[in-house]
């Protein structure tokens, strides 16, 4: 019982890290109606900035956490032009292609930088552990908490208390309505992808402190759990991408302890392909989203 | 013997919209029916549930006889039921032959799905060039759609709704965006090929080309049918005045 | 040929298996992550069926394509009434998982005094049928060409008849596709079931020449790599994906000038022609160009 909710405990705060990745993935996924699989890979990046800023000057906390969030601002940007602006309109499918291609180069590059199989990343030490009766809350968890509920209460403020907000849910709402009240399709959609970048940056920096080394394959490792708690929780609602992260964060805390390593990869992997045809509209997600997806079907 | 087609009490919503009010309508065979009504009455959507593209909520459409409400529009098609659409809708990545052809696909034998023989091949490929003939479409038969007209697409369509040798056809605003000699021309097309043996829905705006195919008229307004009868009568019915030309502009 | 020549060609052949199964998806509006799936189901099947049951190389085969589009179809079938991207990433989903599940697949026999068969993360050994009959590797390529040969060959008799017709019509406008009587799930499903066969016909023999596989070989690259190649080498024919590979293997594979930054370049090849032409450089445009020059 005491492992299970210890279980509970942490895969709550992995799962808020996972429900950030979903965070940035739907930004996307409101206004462009596309998915980005190179998410991650731009995450990648900035972390490994970080990592070289670590290993180079042994750089404190913050440099380190804006070199984080910068690093993945900038690789998303090149996602965004490569295979996103300058994809045609109407080829969605598409543009998930083509950010499949992008993630390859990205993940490449970084290899070619960084041959090493893994790298140092500055972790959270010097704090406690904190003590809730019987169990056990580690600082770098609650650091993961705390950041979750603090960006998403901030983003949930942006998106309906700001011009900007109000932009993006127009244009999540209907590109065609946007665009005849006046919205720069355009430039709101840049601006989106860099803030989903700077939310996944933060997210990595998170998931990288917790961990103490990184390595390439964090790049994938992030798109999928990112894509897989979207998923969960319901294409295109942000509350469901926080829904679907601690779902699964939960589901793999549970079965990493029940059932090992190789048991808790074929949980994620069943829980998502159940999750698609069983509820394909998601936990919290909303049947509409389901006819815009659906327009996503032309190449 | 039982009528072509047969709708009762048909009601269909979208969200908060009624979009069709317990329309009954009844065409007899080799009929064809002339359907007026202002934008968003619910004329298309007529059309789209008795093709099956939509689902109605209460109701029964009944083809021959035999009850058709709720199929999937792939089995509604097989049974004998063509239609084009308000925007041409043909296929931009396939020839105009092949688009054609197309129309003939579900109802060719399963085997043809991997092998054709030559002479049905043959036999194919004249009957359905002779069909663009008919439109002096034959020279562009190996052309892409883009490179033709609207007129040129929309009489695409209906080779493609003659190609698929249907009982009961339904047109949506075939002669939109035409010019006047263009909708005649139309007009006399559907006349000579489409309608002979063949029972028909055909929604126009233009009352002209109505008139000139169709021997009656029921009229929709606001998902309801407010009149049905000889075209003659039905258009100088003042309820249809008052809702089709508004008050006052005519 | 020496073994280096040999041994290039029969990669792009056996890639060319992969993509082609990616490619007839596309055709009919699906895109998929997971092919991959299909290539390792063909492998541990028809290795297990050479290796651990002893069943002719033939049979074994037949068996690993006989699987791969037994669970392609049936996959399929609930996935097909799901949104083009839900789709997309249920194929995605079903291949990692069953890529997990591989990981911890054992099934050992004893065959002639050796434990046999696929051992989870250490991989499936000693499929040594094709060995042991004493065929040289370029006879062996010439038995993969051959296969390839054959999926050339039925999809040419499927353009002939009316299969990849419909399949075309249903990927490029379902709603017209189902108005004119094609039954829209049905094809697709039938279409998921030759996709997967045809890459399940790639990994059987695949396993034959490497003798050895393991899990971890069938990643999401892989599958994305398969995808790829007929995205830049067109949809608008089969020779398409063929091209999109002989780019990728046999140029920047085989040159050692890009060597070390291979995805990079590919990477950035895909962007550019996704870009420039959203259905690959052989497109359905570009073939009706051909055919209307080859009717002159």
């Amino acid at each position: 019982m005491i492992d299970l909710v210890q279980n509970m405990l942490d895969g709550l705060a992995i799962g808020s890290a996972y429900g950030l990745l979903a965070l940035g993935f739907t930004l996307i996924f409101g206004v462009m109606r596309r998915l980005n699989m190179a998410f991650g890979s731009s995450i990648l990046v900035g972390i490994f900035a970080g990592a070289w800023l670590h290993g180079q000057w042994a750089a404190g906390m913050i440099p380190i956490f804006a070199a984080t969030v910068a690093g993945a601002v900038v690789a998303s940007a090149y996602v965004e032009r490569m295979s996103f602006a300058w994809i045609r309109g109407d080829a969605a499918l598409a543009s998930m292609a083509s950010s499949f291609a992008i993630w390859m180069q990205l993940e490449e590059l970084v290899a070619r930088a960084f041959p090493q199989r893994s790298y140092a990343f500055p972790t959270f030490e010097a704090l406690p552990m904190l003590e809730l009766g019987p169990f056990f809350l580690r600082p770098e968890h609650a650091a993961m908490f705390l950041t979750a509920a603090v960006l998403v209460a901030a983003l949930h403020w942006l998106l309906t208390r700001t011009l900007f907000g109000l932009r993006v849910r127009t244009l999540s709402d209907s590109r065609d309505a946007a665009r005849v009240s006046g919205v720069d399709v355009g430039r709101v959609a840049v601006l989106t992808f860099g803030l989903a970048a700077a939310i996944g940056g933060v997210a990595g920096f998170l998931i990288a402190a917790t961990d103490g080394q990184i390595s390439t394959k964090l790049g994938m490792w992030a798109t999928m759990k990112g894509l897989i708690a979207m998923v969960i929780g319901g294409l295109g609602s942000l509350r469901g991408a926080l829904v679907g992260g601690l779902v699964l964060g939960v589901v793999e805390a549970q079965a990493q302890w029940y059932l090992g390593a190789s048991g808790r990869e074929i949980c994620t992997f069943a829980l998502l392909f159940a999750a698609l045809i069983l509820l394909p509209q998601g936990l919290v997600g909303r049947k509409d989203t389901l006819a815009r997806a659906e327009a996503v079907r032309r190449i | 013997m039982a009528a072509a087609l047969e709708v009762a009490g048909l009601t269909c919503r979208f969200g908060g919209v009624t979009a069709l009010d317990r329309v009954d309508l009844a065409l007899a065979r080799g009929e064809a029916l002339g359907l007026i009504g202002p934008n968003g009455s619910g004329k298309t959507s007529l059309l789209n549930v008795v093709s099956g593209h939509h689902a109605p909520e209460t109701g029964s459409v009944r083809l021959g006889g035999r009850e058709i409400a709720g199929l999937p529009s792939d089995r509604i098609a097989t049974l004998g039921v063509a239609r084009t659409f308000q925007t041409p809708r043909v296929l931009t990545r396939l020839t105009v032959f092949e688009n054609l052809r197309a129309a003939r696909h579900a109802r060719a034998p399963g085997i043809e799905m991997l092998w054709q023989a030559r002479a049905a091949r043959r036999r194919e490929r004249e009957r359905l060039l002779s069909l663009l003939a008919l439109f002096g479409l034959e020279g562009k038969a190996h052309d892409m759609p883009d490179a033709l007209t609207l007129m040129e697409l929309r009489e695409l369509e209906i080779a493609r709704v003659l190609a698929a040798d249907p009982a009961l056809i339904l047109l949506d605003e075939p002669a939109a965006g035409m010019t006047e000699a263009e909708t005649d021309r139309l007009a006399r097309t559907v006349a000579t090929h489409l309608l002979p043996g063949r029972s028909a829905i055909i929604i126009e705006h233009k009352v002209t080309f109505v008139t000139a195919l169709c021997k009656r008229i029921a009229v929709l307004d606001a998902g309801r049918k407010i009149a049905d009868g000889r075209a003659t009568d039905v258009l100088a019915g003042s309820a249809v005045r008052q809702s089709y030309f508004g008050a006052g502009t005519c | 040929m020496d073994g280096f020549t040999i041994s290039v060609l029969s990669n792009i052949a056996l890639f060319s298996f992969l993509a082609i199964s990616a490619w007839v998806l596309l055709i009919a509006g699906e895109i998929s992550f997971g092919q991959q799936a299909y290539f390792a189901l063909g492998a541990y099947g028809a290795g297990i069926a050479t290796a651990v049951w002893q069943w002719p190389f033939a049979l074994g085969v037949a068996f690993g394509i006989g699987l791969g589009a037994l669970v392609g179809g049936l996959v399929a079938w609930p996935a097909v009434r799901l949104s083009g991207l839900h789709y997309a990433i249920a194929t995605l989903a079903f291949a990692e998982l069953v890529r997990a599940t591989l990981n911890v697949f054992t099934y050992r026999r004893d065959v002639g005094g050796v434990a046999t068969g696929p051992d989870g993360a250490n991989g499936f050994r000693d499929i040594r049928w094709v060995y042991e009959a004493g065929l040289p590797p370029g006879a062996y390529l010439l038995v993969i060409a051959g296969c390839l040969a054959g999926v050339i060959g039925l999809v040419a008799l499927l353009t002939r008849g009316r299969f990849m017709a419909r399949l075309r019509i249903v990927g490029e406008d379902p709603i017209l596709a189902a108005m004119m009587g094609l039954p829209v799930a049905r094809t697709r499903i039938a279409a998921a079931a030759l996709a997967g066969g045809i890459a399940a016909l790639g990994g059987a023999l695949y396993a034959h020449l490497a003798t050895y596989v393991e899990p971890a070989q069938f990643s999401v690259m892989t599958g994305v790599h398969a995808l790829a190649y007929g995205l830049i080498g067109g949809l608008g024919t089969v020779f398409g994906p063929i091209l999109g590979v002989l780019i990728d293997i046999g140029l920047l594979e085989s040159l050692r000038i890009f060597a070390g930054y291979r995805m990079v370049v590919f990477g950035g090849l895909v962007a550019v022609v996704l870009i420039l032409r959203p259905r690959g450089v052989l497109d359905e445009r570009m073939m009706h160009r051909v055919a209307a020059w080859l009717r002159r």
